[in-house]
């Protein structure tokens, strides 16, 4: 009883466990050949880090430094030459005094320069007429990623020369309007006194001293800062247009003689007076840089510092070498069974091609986790950061090489 | 020779790669507990006809059986009782004979526990077990020949197929190997062997000769030798000066149905008779007639296979070309 119990017991669990053998067959014989390879299991471990080596010596993330020269327009540059070279010298390396445009572009051709650029003749008054004047940056390049830094950092000057020009141009009018301060305090000086009798007034001074108001605010109408377009320059516009309308008629009324009929305007001119007043004070003493670039970036990194590119990238291309290690080893493995003729003997025999090949995978992924193991332990030794957790370094791999060993098979 | 039921049948098969290239109208049955030999001339088709009964190919027209099964849809109980010993070397070349053997025994699901005495046999048997750690890319022609035999027969299959498994081996391990066959087919196994070396069909209970991708006879090898020669033959010694006219005794007499002088030994006559047994004293009867004759020594006389299968392919290349 007890021998038929056993017999049924073999026939019941031999089969459950038979494709496991088959399975394992692969996974032991894989294993049993590459440690026989110890040449192929240091060129293994040692590879990835020649790689990195060589990645190391040909992969630069630096800024390139590029040389380049001006071209300015005939009629000279708009923007002070001093302030222009600061600002090109910035992200360029200025190699020459401004040169003819054919003369640089030959050198850029003859690779003596590696950016030329173009200053635009009459910004303020292309600007005024409502275009938008081109720098234009001539590159010779193959480098793609010559390419990508040369349009940004002009795309960072042009940012920087265009706030340049903001700057000079808002200082100018700031000057104008403490100078239409300076008159509006005088002339409100004059109509105060005309409000409280008109014989302390002289008419002379009044009139000189309105015709001034007028020509100033006049000049304010016409600076770049009042032709926005935004809601307080309108109303600010629309203020200093009226206030030009009540000087105007009040100067005529001096020169007709009959300025004691226009007393209600003249409160009403004061009044419009102090409202101008209250809004070019606003204007007139903020600082430039506060009006040209109201907002400022402030950055801050928790950690400290970053890592430099080339520290930061080695545990990515690690990751990508050990994995890409596997997917050799393992389509190398179903290649080498094909040339040596043993696929013959297994469609034979009773083990089918899916156990074949997980069996392999098995084996890899195994080997691949000793590998990733040694440079993670390499990786710990020389100091090199991972971020996230090493365990996904041999997790990755193990995922990813699934679908292309089937691909392969 | 066993006479229990064929264990492979092939009916009208034919699988043709190109015009003119594969096997055609193959028919065979093969008993359980034989050896069946397959001769013939490189290119014949031979390897071919193992691979439809292996189930590597499948035929376009007939059917192939083998344990009743279809092979190109074996199942895996029959995939357990076949072993295949390939035409090349197809083992691991890193791993050691010991290795190579339970990988074979792995993949057939031997168990762990009943592997290692079956390991310890097989290797006994092909008599590898002195170089069982040796490296795969270390041994002889021969001992990877003898590996490979091993690794076939690691699962103890009722069947066995052999693709050439003498070929590029010396003639004394050939020898040895037909020994292992024939010890196997004692066993109760049965064994299909193809091989390139005519003269091993001796030690096969059946021989099927191909020619051209078609099976030209299918018998026992004395069957193949009469088929060949017309009946068996006797060796008579006579003196040389004698033989024209002993040569004239024997065409005269109808017992003997041809005659032949050798001309590197002219006193040897090879005479063709239905039954060697029968026609041997009737020799020695024809020759006293003839007193001044003297008959120095008459035996039955077994010529070599590759002259039977130089004859066979001679018959063959007649009737192809001579159909009437």
């Amino acid at each position: 009883m007890r021998f038929q119990s056993h017999i049924y017991t073999t026939k019941l669990i031999k089969p459950m466990f038979e494709p496991l053998i088959r399975l394992s067959s692969f996974l032991t014989k894989e294993i049993a050949e590459v440690v026989r390879q110890p040449r192929l299991i240091l060129s293994l471990i040692l590879g990835p880090f020649l790689v990195l080596l060589l990645f190391g010596v040909g992969y630069s993330g630096d800024r390139p430094l590029l040389r380049t020269a001006m071209v300015l327009p005939e009629s000279g540059s708009e923007i002070d030459p001093d302030v222009l070279r600061q600002l090109v010298g910035t992200n360029f390396t200025l190699v020459e005094e401004p040169l003819a445009e054919e003369q640089a572009l030959d050198m850029l051709r003859n690779n003596a320069l590696d950016v030329v650029q173009v200053l635009p003749s009459d910004i303020r008054q292309r600007v005024l007429a409502g275009e938008q004047p081109s720098i234009r940056f001539y590159s010779n390049s193959i480098n793609p990623l010559d390419e990508q830094w040369i349009q940004y950092l002009a795309y960072a000057e042009v940012n920087e020369i265009n706030k340049a020009i903001l700057l000079q141009s808002t200082g100018e009018t700031q000057a104008e309007a403490r100078a239409a301060r300076d008159e509006i305090a005088a002339t409100r000086e004059q109509l105060l006194a005309l409000e409280s009798g008109l014989a302390q007034s002289d008419p002379q001074e009044l009139q000189a001293s309105v015709r001034r108001l007028r020509d100033t605010t006049g000049l304010l109408l016409a600076s770049p800062f009042l032709l926005r377009d935004d809601a307080e320059a309108a109303d600010l516009r629309a203020e200093l247009q009226q206030l030009q309308s009540d000087l105007t008629t009040i100067d005529e009324s001096i020169s007709n003689g009959d300025l004691d009929q226009q007393q209600q305007r003249i409160v009403a001119t004061r009044q419009r007076l102090d409202t101008v007043d209250e809004q070019l004070a606003l204007f007139a003493d903020l600082p430039p840089q506060a009006i040209v670039s109201p907002l400022q970036p402030a950055y801050e990194n928790l950690r400290g510092a970053p890592y430099d590119l080339m520290t930061f990238y080695i545990p990515a291309v690690l990751a990508l070498l050990v994995q890409h290690i596997a997917v050799a080893l393992g389509s190398l493995s179903i290649v080498r069974e094909r040339l040596l003729g043993t696929m013959e003997y297994f469609r034979v025999a009773p083990v089918s091609m899916f156990q074949m090949v997980v069996g392999k995978y098995l084996a890899y992924t195994l080997f691949v986790a000793v590998i990733a193991g040694v440079l993670l332990a390499l990786m710990q030794v020389l100091n090199i950061p991972f971020a996230g957790s090493p365990g996904c370094l041999p997790g990755y791999c193990f995922c990813s090489r699934w679908p292309r060993s089937v691909w392969a098979f | 020779m066993n006479t229990s039921r064929p264990i492979i049948t092939m009916q009208d098969v034919d699988l043709e790669f190109s015009p003119g290239t594969g096997v055609f109208d193959m028919h065979m049955a093969v008993n359980s507990g034989t050896i069946f030999g397959l001769i013939g001339p490189s290119g014949c088709g031979k390897t071919t006809t193992v691979r439809l009964l292996t189930g590597l190919h499948a035929p376009q027209r007939g059917v192939v059986r083998v344990l009743d099964d279809t092979p190109h849809r074996f199942k895996t109980r029959s995939r357990k009782a076949i072993g295949y010993v390939t035409q090349q070397f197809v083992l691991y070349p890193n791993l050691t004979v010991g290795e190579n053997l339970n990988f074979a025994a792995s993949i057939y699901g031997v168990g762990y526990f009943s592997r290692r005495k079956r390991l310890r046999e097989v290797l006994d048997f092909v008599e590898l077990r002195d170089a069982q750690h040796r490296l795969g890319n270390k041994l002889s022609g021969g001992m990877q020949r003898r590996l490979s035999l091993a690794c076939a027969l690691v699962h103890n299959p009722r069947l066995l197929f052999a693709d050439e498994p003498t070929a590029g081996i010396d003639p004394v391990l050939r020898a040895k190997f037909w020994e292992h066959f024939r010890q196997l087919r004692d066993e109760g196994r049965t064994l299909f062997i193809t091989t390139q070396y005519i003269g091993e069909a001796v030690y096969c209970d059946l021989v099927g000769v191909m020619r051209e991708g078609r099976l030209l006879h299918v018998d026992t090898p004395d069957n193949l030798r009469r088929k060949a020669l017309g009946g068996e033959t006797i060796k008579v010694g006579v003196p040389p000066e004698q033989s024209f006219e002993a040569v004239r005794r024997f065409t005269s007499h109808q017992a003997f149905q041809e005659v032949r002088r050798v001309p590197r030994a002219p006193g040897e006559l090879y005479l063709t008779v239905e039954e060697s047994g029968a026609a041997m004293p009737l020799v020695f009867e024809t020759m006293r007639i003839d007193p001044e004759i003297t008959v120095l020594h008459a035996e039955p006389y077994v010529p070599p296979f590759d002259d039977v299968f130089i004859a066979l392919m001679e018959q063959s290349a007649n009737t192809y070309s001579n159909p009437t």
